[in-house]
């Protein structure tokens, strides 16, 4: 209970901070934006004759692509950005731990994006005559979508979480989330289908939640049974969360040893 | 010419009070920041640290916040020990750091004091808060964003969010750096206000002299990692020697500061 009323604050302050910075900043996410259209459009126009339902795995992969570029970019950033604007002792020494702070930040992320995703995703649907496809779903097949994007997304905050312990010693950190993030964009299945990639990119997908999110989502869409599909992206999302954790701690307790923890 | 270290053996220590024993950091490449450092800071009181540059003061608040992990001593309060236990810390004590801007510049004044209040798992309220912001005359600036603020006001802003925290302890580093005169006189005023009505115990560090013998009841001077002195203003004139308090210039402490200082070599 304790937990869930620190994560409840933790959000709705990121809640507060996040409308400041998209009205500060407005310009810069609107450009971002038009970065991630262009890509979604890139990828409906490059498969011309895929059907309603192949359309549709591959703009719940492109969404949840979306998803998981911001979080990963927020939480690999957090401690870099906070430090630079000087605000990160503060956040250290809150009631409200700086673990629940972190994944505050990343939900709250989701929760902002889908002020953009939504109508982005409508407007895909439709151009790509996806809208049949989505009719169709049984219940069952919602949850099933449902489980998977969740456990995906938790796999990515997971990921995140590695950044974030990493970004504790260094600051270059940005860099590697950026190949993590376009990695995942291109090799996940979504953008290039899997038949396509050569076996070692194939076999590093099997380490990417989004990987096996896709996966699952064309299983789920054609109706085939989910098999061992939902355990191993559970597997996926707990390893990283479990590695996450115990670097994010270690590098932390490293930091206040040699009083490293707020300079950058 | 060395002056001896002052001990306040006199003083009774109380559950309430913030006590350091002891505590010692040596920085990897050998430098030490604390050297075995004991400090009172009694309940009820304003504590001020003085010290030069490199001194070790910013250290010793960081080892109390629990950003910087001593490698011994302790930091007790109400039964915790701060260095084994720093969570305790974060619940129950507020700190405004040295040199950090300490607020969000593309947030407004009541953005920032949401944020970090929910952050503190605190819901400020808004009338209440403004009666706040007007005895720091930030009254009509409670929905303009921070970057339009002067530095002075940034400061009594990251001030006021210390204070929605809460808590009965306030640690402060350089409070007062770079602030005009008015706005000096005015946080004096603020922390007099905090230790007088609402009781709060409060330990800052401050080069600047004129306002920590207004705003101080006891007084450390520290150097090297070291505490050279701590007391009361009226005992100083035991520090100095044969000078008597009353043949003082207008401050004593600066010239108590800069007798023990001098006598470490610098």
């Amino acid at each position: 209970m304790r937990d869930i009323v620190q994560a409840v604050w933790a959000l709705q302050a990121v809640l507060v901070k996040k409308r400041g910075e998209y009205r500060h900043y407005l310009a810069d996410y609107v450009v971002g934006i038009a970065i991630k259209v262009i890509f979604l459009a890139a990828m409906v126009v490059a498969y011309p004759a895929l059907s309603p339902r192949e359309n549709l795995a591959r703009i719940l992969g492109f969404l949840l692509w979306y998803f998981a570029a911001h979080v990963l970019a927020k939480m690999s950033n957090m401690m870099i950005e906070e430090a630079t604007l000087g605000t990160l002792s503060q956040l250290l020494t809150a009631r409200v731990p700086v673990f629940f702070q972190l994944a505050g930040q990343a939900v709250g992320e989701v929760i902002m994006s889908l002020v953009w995703i939504i109508p982005f995703a409508a407007i895909a649907t439709l151009l790509t005559g996806s809208a049949s496809a989505l009719g169709e779903l049984s219940g069952g097949q919602w949850v099933k979508l449902g489980l998977t994007l969740i456990l995906g997304l938790g796999g990515v905050m997971g990921m995140g979480l590695v950044l974030f312990g990493i970004s504790v010693r260094f600051k270059q950190v940005g860099s590697l989330s950026e190949v993590l993030i376009f990695f995942m964009l291109f090799f996940s299945g979504f953008f290039i289908p899997v038949a396509a990639l050569p076996p070692a990119l194939l076999a590093m997908g099997h380490g990417s939640p989004l990987g096996w999110a896709f996966s699952l989502v064309e299983r789920v869409l054609a109706g085939e049974p989910a098999g061992m599909g939902f355990a191993a992206q559970a597997a996926v999302a707990f390893g990283w969360t479990v590695s996450g954790a115990w670097i994010a701690r270690a590098m932390l307790r490293r930091a206040k040893r040699q009083g490293a923890l707020t300079t950058y | 010419m060395k002056h001896p270290v002052v001990a306040r053996s006199e003083d009774i220590v109380t559950s309430s009070d913030l006590v350091i024993s002891r505590l010692a950091k040596t920085y990897p490449g050998g430098v030490k920041a604390l050297a075995q450092v004991d400090l009172t800071c009694p309940a009820g009181a304003i504590t001020a640290l003085l010290g030069p540059n490199g001194a070790g003061k910013s250290t010793l608040v960081n080892c109390i916040a629990g950003l910087v992990l001593a490698d011994g001593g302790t930091i007790r309060c109400r039964g915790a020990d701060l260095v084994s236990s720093p969570s305790w810390a974060r619940q129950h004590i507020a700190f405004v750091f040295e040199e950090a801007e300490n607020v969000y510049d593309y947030l407004s004044v009541w953005e920032n004091l949401v944020y970090f209040s929910s952050l503190n798992q605190i819901r400020p309220r808004r009338r209440a808060v403004a009666e706040q912001l007007a005895a720091l005359d930030l009254e009509d600036k409670i929905d303009v964003e921070a970057y339009k603020l002067s530095r002075g006001m940034k400061q009594k802003l990251a001030l006021l969010i210390s204070i929605l925290k809460g808590t009965d302890y306030l640690v402060m580093d350089e409070p007062t750096m770079g602030l005009d005169v008015p706005s000096r006189a005015q946080i004096v005023s603020f922390l007099q206000g905090l230790r007088d009505r609402d009781g709060k115990t409060i330990l800052l560090t401050s080069h600047d002299m004129g306002v920590v013998q207004r705003v101080g009841d006891t007084f450390c001077f520290m150097d090297d990692g070291r505490v050279l002195w701590s007391g009361k203003l009226g005992e100083l004139a035991s520090l100095l020697g044969t000078v008597s308090l009353d043949q003082q210039a207008a401050l004593p402490l600066e010239e108590a500061f800069l007798r023990v200082t001098r006598g470490t070599g610098r």
